[in-house]
């Protein structure tokens, strides 16, 4: 009897932290993916600012490099850390506003591949400002330009 | 007698009368071909092309706000924005007529204020295309530089659904015409190409047309004003 007890409440316990962990563990999967989800969107409108001031600044065709040089080393170090962004589960299947398409996660490797470029496009662009030639930059910014854009047709939900 | 009195007389003769004067048709078909590009050169992405037709549009509709105040009888606001008891009593007691009433010649009461509606949404429309900046930040307008990416962005975004709602206006206009058309027996499309209309059992209402001189100094202003501001101002 008391054995018995003493067993039935062992079980019961073992449930217990076995569903707890369960809740918690979805919960903290949920958080991670909201939080993934909002830095991604965050780390992108950074990019997509740093390179609206690079492109605002090479319409002058006399641009400030005072601007425009930490704006391109804003994009490479931002654009380093966007894969981490994209958790799985973290697709239009979580429910949240996010323009993410799933084909993001059946393509992990062409997805990853464009970054890939997307950052060699953001070294050249930083190159280029280095150089202090002009054309070179403006040339390296619309290449970059096209790196957002393969990846935006593809994997994001038009506007 | 002067040439637009002389044309209204060689008009009235051939049993048409004259309604819109030639810069206001130039107007409205120049309006029609460069929103048609306009929307053609967005859908192809062809976005060098998608700005000068804003450009042009912008002009158009510059000098169309001026001809507004100062152009001819028909082209004016104060003419053709009447009044909601006007308004009213045109829906309740001319809209449904099949014959022909004794209305204004031009806009009618209901249709004075669509085109202002129009005109507008088609202002309102450049304004935010000259803000706009795409998700790629590879294109922008002239002024974008001005504000925040994020508000680049909502300008696009709001330069789509504004177009969306114009369209709807555009749908409206030319259903209003088709009505006409079908079940009034006015054919208002050939009266915008000619210029005139079939005389109607009426008197001629006195339409006064302002020299083309005029339409052509207030356009060249229109136009210079649009490309100064874009030269000093636009990036």
């Amino acid at each position: 009897m008391f054995l018995d007890h003493h067993n039935f409440m062992k079980r019961t316990f073992t449930l217990v932290l076995i569903g707890s962990a369960l809740v918690a563990t979805t919960v903290a999967e949920a958080t991670d993916v909201s939080d993934a989800i909002k830095s991604r969107r965050n780390n992108y409108k950074e990019i997509g600012g740093a390179f609206k001031t690079i492109g605002d600044e090479i319409k002058t065709s006399a641009p400030l490099f005072d601007v425009i040089k930490p704006a391109a080393a804003e994009i490479l170090r931002r654009g380093s850390m966007q894969m981490d962004f994209f958790p799985v589960g973290s697709g239009p299947e979580s429910q949240q506003k996010t323009k993410s398409l799933a084909l993001i996660w059946a393509e992990q490797d062409n997805f990853h591949q464009l970054n890939e470029n997307f950052i060699d496009s953001a070294q050249q662009l930083k190159s280029a400002i280095d150089s202090g030639d002009v054309g070179a930059i403006a040339a390296a910014h619309k290449t970059l330009g096209k790196a957002c854009k393969s990846c935006h047709d593809r994997y994001r939900e038009p506007d | 007698m002067n040439m637009a009195d002389n044309n209204l007389h060689r008009n009235r003769q051939a049993g048409r009368t004259p309604v819109w004067d030639l810069p206001t048709r130039l107007f409205h078909w120049a309006l029609v071909a460069l929103i048609a590009g306009a929307w053609w050169s967005a859908e192809q992405r062809l976005l060098e092309w998608h700005r000068y037709c804003g450009y042009g549009l912008l002009t158009l509709l510059l000098f169309r706000l001026a001809w507004g105040l100062f152009g001819s009888t028909t082209a004016q606001f104060n003419y053709f924005l009447r009044g909601p008891v006007r308004v009213l009593a045109y829906c309740r007691r001319e809209l449904w007529a099949r014959e022909k009433q004794s209305q204004q010649p031009g806009h009618n009461p209901l249709g004075g204020w669509s085109v202002l509606a129009m005109l507008a949404l088609a202002l309102l429309q450049i304004l935010l295309g000259l803000f706009a900046v795409d998700i790629d930040g590879i294109e922008s307008g002239p002024l974008a530089y001005l504000i925040s990416f994020d508000g680049g962005r909502l300008a696009a975004q709001t330069h789509h659904l504004v177009f969306k709602v114009l369209l709807s206006f555009i749908g409206l206009h030319i259903a209003a015409i088709a009505f006409y058309r079908i079940h009034k027996k006015e054919n208002l499309v050939s009266a915008m190409i000619s210029g005139s209309e079939t005389n109607r059992d009426r008197e001629p209402l006195a339409v006064h047309f302002a020299p083309l001189w005029r339409a052509a100094a207030l356009f060249s202003l229109s136009a210079a004003a649009v490309f100064i501001s874009l030269h000093f101002f636009g990036r």
